[in-house]
Parts: C-alpha cells; structure tokens; sequence
C-alpha cells in the first residue's frame, strides 16, 4: 500500500504542473498590460490614466513580465507559491484572502452534500438491488430517475419556489437577520467560519438550528443530481456482483447471509461508486456557482462569478486554480480509496 | 427457456464472428502468401505458412463449436464446411513451400465462405467484418487484374465481399447486428426519440406557430410597454413575462438556440475527442503517456470554472458589452469543446485498444499493411462503440450548461428567444405575492419545462442506445 500512495501522490506534482501550464497558456493570450494589471493594487480612489499607466509599467518591471514565456511561467509559478496571487478589482482586496475568506460557506455546503451523496446512495442503492423489481426498488428508481433529469439550478428554483415562496419552511440566504446579529456579537466566537459548526462549538442551538434551515434547500438542490448518479451506480454495480460466480458458490456452500455481504459483495460492489464518486466533486465545483448564486449565499462560486461578469481576471486565475487544486484532491482520496478496496491496483 | 434460448443465439453469434474474423485473416495470410511468392524471404515466407496453418485450424475449431448451436437443417452445410476445411488444412500441411498450399487456402477459405452465406442469414447475423468489405474493395481490381501465379483459377472462383454484398453503405456503419435493432421499440428509447423528433417538429415549424414580427425572429416581440408579467390571454397563449415579451415566441424559437449549441458543442467534442483518443491508443508508448497525462489535466477543471475563466480572459471586457453580436456564445461553445472532450478520447482509447489486440488487426499487420491503412480501415469502423451514447446525452447536457451561463448573466440579450434567458429574467417573479407563491407560473414554469424535456429526452435516447448497444447491460 505504501508503495502505491507514494506513486500517487509522485503523480500530483505533474498533474498540477500540467494544470498551471495550461491556465498560463491561456492567460499568455492576454496582451501585457491586463496580466500585469493583476498585480497593481486597488488604491481606493480613482486613479488618472498616466498614474495607471505607470502603475501598469512598475508591474511589467517587477514581476519580469516582458520576459520570454518560460522565465516568466516560473515566476508566475513562484508567486502564487508565495501567495502572490494578485489583486482584484471587483472584490477590492488581495485575490487569496479574497477566497480563503469565502472559503467556509462554500465547505459547509460541499461538506453536507457529501452526506446524501455518500452513505444515502451507498445505502439505497443496495437496498434497491437487494429488492429487485418490487416496490423499494420501483421507487428509488422513479426518485433517481427525477434526479437525474432535473439540472441543479432548475432543481433550486423549484424548491424555492414551493419551500420558501409557498410553504415558507427553509429562507435563502445564509442566516435570518437576528442571527447574523449573534454571529457578530462579542460573545459569539468564529472557530471555522461554518455557521453550523459554529454555532454547536457556541452551544448556540437556536442559531444552529437557523444555519441548517437555511442549507436545506441549497444542499438538497446541490446533491440531489451526484445522489441519484451514485445511487444508480450502487444499484447496477450492486447487481452486477450478485450475478457473480462467487457469491452464487459463497451461499451455496452455506455461508450466513451477512457474511457474504460483507466479504463477497460489499468491497467489489463500492468499487464502481469510489471511481464516479472522484469525478462528481468536480460536478460539485461546478454546482457551487449556480447554487449559491440561486440562493444567494456568500461563498466562492457566486463571489467568482460575480467578479467574472465584471472581467476580473485576478479572481479568474485564483478561482481556477482554487478550483483544479479541489479536484485534483478529491481524485487523489478516491483513488486511494480505490487502492485501499481493491488491492489489485496496488500492484501498478 | 427464454435465457436458455437467448445465452445459445448469443453464442451463435460470437462463433459466427470468430468464424468470420478467422477465414478473413486467412484470406489476408494468403494473398500475402501469393504477392510474395518471388521475393520474400524464407523466414517471412516459413512464418506466413505457419500462421496459414493456424487460422485454418481455428476455422475448423470455430466449426466445430458451431455446430452444437445450429438448427438441425443447416447442419448438414456446417458437415460440408468442416470436412472441406479439415482435408484442405491436412494437404496444406504437406505442401508447404509448394504452390499447392496456396491451392488449399483458396480452399479453406472459398468452404468458410460459402457456409457463412448460406447458413450466417438465418440467424440474423450480418457479417461484422464490413471492414473487410472496405478491404476488398480497395484489393479486388489489383487480385483480379493480375492473378498470381498458379492460384489463378481459384484465386477468380472465391467470390469477394464486395462481389457478394455490394458496396459498402453508409446505413451498415456502424456494423449493428439485426437483432439488436429490433430492439430499438423498447419504451424508454422511443419516448426520448419522440420527445426530441417533437423539438425538431417545433423548430421547423416555427415560423408557422410563432410567425415573427419583425426581422429579426429571435426576439420576443413585446405585446405592451409595461414591465410586469400578464397571464396567458388570446393571443399569448402563455402569456408575457417581465417586460411583456411573448412567452410562447420564446419558447419556440428557443429551440433553435438549443440545437444549436447542444449539436455544435457535441459535434466539436466527437471531432477532438476521436482524433486525441485515435492517435494516443494507436501508437501507444510514450506519445499516449504524454497524451493521457494532459487529459488528466483538462480533467481537472471543473467546466464551470473553466468556461467563467475563459468568459473572463477572452470575454468582451465589463458586463455592458455583454450582448448580441459580442461573441459571447462563441466563447461558450469553444470552452465547452475544450474542457469537455476528455470523455470521448478516453472512450475512443479504450475502444482502440481493445480492437488493436484483435485477430484481424494482427493479421493486418502480419501481411506488412501500414498504420493508416490499418487505422482507416480496421480501427475506425469499430471506435463508435459506446460514442453515440455518450454523444446523445451530451446534448442534452450542453443546453443545460448553455442555459446556466445566460442565467448567470453572462449571455443573451433582452429579449433573447432563449430558456436560459426566459429562466434568467422568470427568477425575478419566483417568490410570487405574499398571497399567491405561484402567481407568476408562467414566466418560469414555461423554460423550465423546456430545458427539463428537452435534456430528458435526449438523455433516454443515450440510456436507451446503451442498452441496445450492449447487451450486457440487461
């Protein structure tokens, strides 16, 4: 196993390398003068165009930006090794703590989707192979299948429509007025930046229980599509290993029930799931920014895409980067899952 | 007895195609075999004959498994086959380095063939191989003009493909045995293949259901000045939504920006992803390395991110540009082909590299033909394998991410004849009256029903291909 995870994680300096050289190739497109507006910073009053423009001069001289392309794809590397990831004028303040800031509301949300998308699917899924064409079965299929067919976006809008326009139950936003009164308060400390999380390390249940009504419909509307997805893999995966030789000779030989279960079929039914469950965190990258701009919450993606209707090219090249780092992570944890289930693999 | 009967014609039909790839490699050995009769060495000439030996072996192997899954009445025909292929065989094995080895190929390969016409029909077994037409096709007038030396006689007797078949059409490609297309009926295929021949319908028939006031028909025309949204009335059927642009007209001719985009979108992914997986799977080595490492990459940005990004960098700059006629929905359409494509190289690698290690392809190889010949004739025939499912699918998709990029703001115009646009301006009157939730349905209701039909049917026609594809499935 050992062997294995350090060939992996060998792997990821050459994937992001790969990933920088691509953003870098894109950006290079851009005439000087816009690249090396990413490093000026928002003084905070309007700037005259000879001002901006020695500005603009200083941050060509300084960051070697009329360099040749390798020199200068190193020096962009090392900047953002060191945080410097330039300014953004949309945001008005340094582009990484323009995220790190964002960062919480955005975890909490991905956080809680993992939820239904990882033990409800697994769970389901082999329910429904278990009860094969007869009634659980019928209706886990028919949930999935609406799933699967509804986009988050239009998914969020419906349930807004009906849980908040008709029924009132679930507010968008991040918190109700009174709360967000408590949250900055003296008395109320900030650990993680996740108003669930804390709110419990408060012992502030009335406030938690605010933070969570209003995730609701965000995170139903966010893991509902990766949900279905996981849940029809489990099924058909599920299905598949029951068809087995092995399991068929594993009952026949009298083994209990359980123990086929947990030996024979639950290790080679997962596999199909872990592989689908790598790549549906970047399906959850990409749901972030339509979530939170549907329901309006201050993370990330909607932060992003609001700066990006304004051209701000600093917080593109943070968030892509932000964005490729999450993915190649989450592809990095699902395939030592996968080694870590299946110890063919390991022999690669 | 249903899965009895289904698990024996499925047997059937891999024995006919081993069959099948078997006599044509033979052929191939052996036209090989006649060309190189002068000139060759003696090693090359020694390996040709032993692999000769070979394939007609597993012929006759192939035969003989046959023979338990036929119909009583074509037994006698495989009998026929089997004793022609195994007294060829035995002579071809004493004459080696003879003319009359070549003479006992012919042979071998004349009986396969006259039991497969006969007999391959009556099971639904359309010969797979319609490579091998190609391959004949293109080797005939030479075979024919020049008859190698000693095998005339024979080399005229066998009838070749094209002779038998005809040229190759274009409906036979890709090679779908006829019992698989009898499956085509099954309810979930046929409704997706109704909904999206419905959408077709509507935007042909657009300028009929919503003739367009002015010159331009993909703009809502405006039936007042006020702002705010009215109820379905004669003549708006589904009535006007903020700034009383006609819902149905949008509705209608959205169908043309959503074929435009999902089709565009697909057709560039198909074209990059099958050249990129083509050439990584085919030459393998270093070059498919390099290539899949690069995939991984592209893999690692979320499409989202990636088409904000280049919305950002090669977008006209500042939302006030954002508009007609800015080359927005350009940018889009080339950032969704270019963070997208990975799927199908993955997909057309796989499928390359499971067809490279098939027999006929070796056979190809073995008698010296070149990578391009082999790529155009052998490989490319058979990459559809699971690409047109992945492709029906995408374009469903495609209007989806099509749709989210102009409710996020970042394209379509005032009026713009879009379900993106409709959602994106219909979001504004989703809270309804404190005394009606659902007072303005139908500024919302009308694209969401659109853009949900429209993804669905063209994901049922995927699901369903799949299906009929890969049997394995069920």
């Amino acid at each position: 196993m050992i062997p294995y995870v350090l060939r992996r994680l060998l792997a990821i300096p050459l994937i992001i390398f790969l990933v920088t050289l691509i953003l870098f190739s894109l950006m290079w497109q851009l005439p000087v003068e816009v690249r090396a507006r990413i490093y000026v910073p928002h003084s905070g009053r309007f700037l005259l165009p000879d001002e901006e423009a020695a500005l603009v001069e200083r941050a060509i001289r300084i960051h070697g930006l009329d360099k040749p392309w390798p020199v200068q794809y190193v020096n962009w590397l090392r900047l953002l090794a060191t945080g410097t990831w330039g300014y953004s004028p949309t945001w008005q303040q340094p582009v990484l703590e323009g995220l790190l800031q964002r960062v919480p509301a955005t975890a909490e949300l991905v956080l809680i989707c993992m939820v239904p998308c990882g033990g409800l699917a697994l769970m389901l899924g082999s329910l429904a192979a278990r009860y094969r064409n007869r009634f659980p079965d019928h209706l886990i299929r028919a949930t999935t299948f609406v799933g699967w067919a509804l986009p988050s976006f239009i998914l969020g809008l419906i349930l807004m429509n009906v849980f908040y326009a008709w029924l009132g139950w679930f507010p968008p936003g991040r918190l109700s007025v009174w709360a967000g009164a408590v949250l900055h308060s003296d008395s109320f400390r900030a650990y993680t930046g996740m108003h669930t999380i804390d709110a419990l390390l408060n012992l502030d249940l009335r406030m938690f229980w605010d933070a969570l009504r209003h995730l609701f419909l965000p995170a139903v509307s966010l893991a509902f599509a990766e949900w279905a997805l996981l849940t029809r893999i489990m099924r058909s995966s599920m299905l598949d290993v029951l068809g087995q030789d092995y399991v068929t000779t594993a009952r026949s030989k009298g083994a209990p029930e359980s123990q086929v279960f947990s030996v024979h079929i639950r290790r080679n039914a997962l596999l199909p799931v872990i592989s689908a469950g790598g790549a549906a965190v970047s399906m959850l990258m990409s749901g972030v920014v339509v979530i939170e701009s549907v329901f309006n919450i201050n993370g990330i993606g909607r932060a992003a895409a609001e700066a990006m209707l304004g051209a701000d090219i600093p917080v593109a090249v943070g968030f892509s980067i932000f964005t490729c780092t999450v993915t190649v992570i989450a592809s990095l944890v699902a395939d030592l899952l996968y080694a870590s289930a299946d110890p063919r693999v390991r022999l690669y | 007895m249903a899965r009895v009967e289904n698990a024996r014609s499925a047997d059937l039909q891999r024995e006919l195609a081993h069959l099948d790839l078997y006599h044509h490699s033979l052929r191939l050995v052996g036209r090989k075999l006649a060309a190189r009769s002068t000139e060759a060495s003696a090693e090359a000439r020694g390996a040709l004959y032993e692999r000769s030996l070979e394939l007609g072996e597993e012929c006759a192997t192939a035969l003989r498994g046959l023979r338990g899954n036929l119909r009583s009445e074509d037994l006698s025909h495989c009998d026929v086959a089997l004793r022609g292929v195994t007294l060829a065989v035995r002579r071809a094995s004493l004459a080696r380095g003879h003319t009359l080895f070549l003479v006992n190929v012919w042979r071998t390969v004349e009986a396969v063939e006259r039991f497969l016409a006969r007999v391959a029909v009556n099971y639904g077994y359309t010969t797979i191989s319609d490579t091998v037409v190609l391959e004949a096709a293109t080797a005939a007038p030479s075979a024919a003009a020049q008859p190698p030396p000693g095998v005339g006689p024979y080399q005229r007797a066998i009838p070749t493909r094209a002779e038998s078949v005809g040229p190759l059409s274009v409906a036979s490609w890709p090679a779908i045995p006829r019992w698989r297309l009898r499956q085509l009926g099954r309810p979930g295929l046929l409704l997706g293949i109704v909904i999206v021949l419905g959408f077709v319908a509507i935007s042909v028939a657009a300028p009929m259901l919503a003739p367009p006031e002015s010159d331009d028909p993909y703009t809502m025309p405006r039936a007042s000045y006020r702002g705010n949204p009215e109820p379905p009335r004669p003549g708006y059927p589904l009535g006007t939504t903020e700034r009383s642009f006609d819902v149905f007209h949008g509705l209608v001719w959205g169908t043309h920006v959503a074929f435009r985009i999902g089709l565009s979108v697909t057709a560039g992914r198909l074209l990059v992803g099958v050249v990129v997986g083509l050439v990584s799977g085919y030459y393998g080595r270093w070059l498919d390395a390099v290539v899949m490492r690069i995939t991984d990459a592209f893999m690692a940005f979320p499409i989202v991110a990636a088409t904000l990004v280049m919305l950002a960098f090669f977008g006209p700059l500042g939302l006030a540009n954002i508009g007609a006629g800015s080359g927005v929905d350009s940018i889009i359409i080339i950032s969704l082909i270019l963070f997208g494509w990975m799927q199908y190289a993955r997909l057309v690698r796989g499928n390359v590299l499971a067809e490279r290690a098939k027999q006929y392809v070796e056979a190809a190889v073995s008698v010296g033909a070149g990578s391009r010949h082999i790529i155009w004739r052998h490989i490319l025939p058979n990459i559809p394998q699971g690409l047109f499912v992945l492709a029906a699918s995408d374009v469903g998709a495609m209007v989806v991410l099509g749709a989210v990029f102009t409710f996020l703001g970042f394209s379509g115009r005032a009026g713009l004849a879009d379900w993106g646009w409709m959602l994106y301006i219909g979001r504004n009157w989703i809270i309804g009256t404190p005394s009606n939730a659902f007072q303005y349905w139908y500024t919302y209701v009308p694209p969401i029903a659109a853009i949900v039909l429209f993804s669905t049917g063209w994901n049922l026609v995927g699901d369903g291909l799949r299906d009929v594809m890969d049997p394995r499935v069920q």
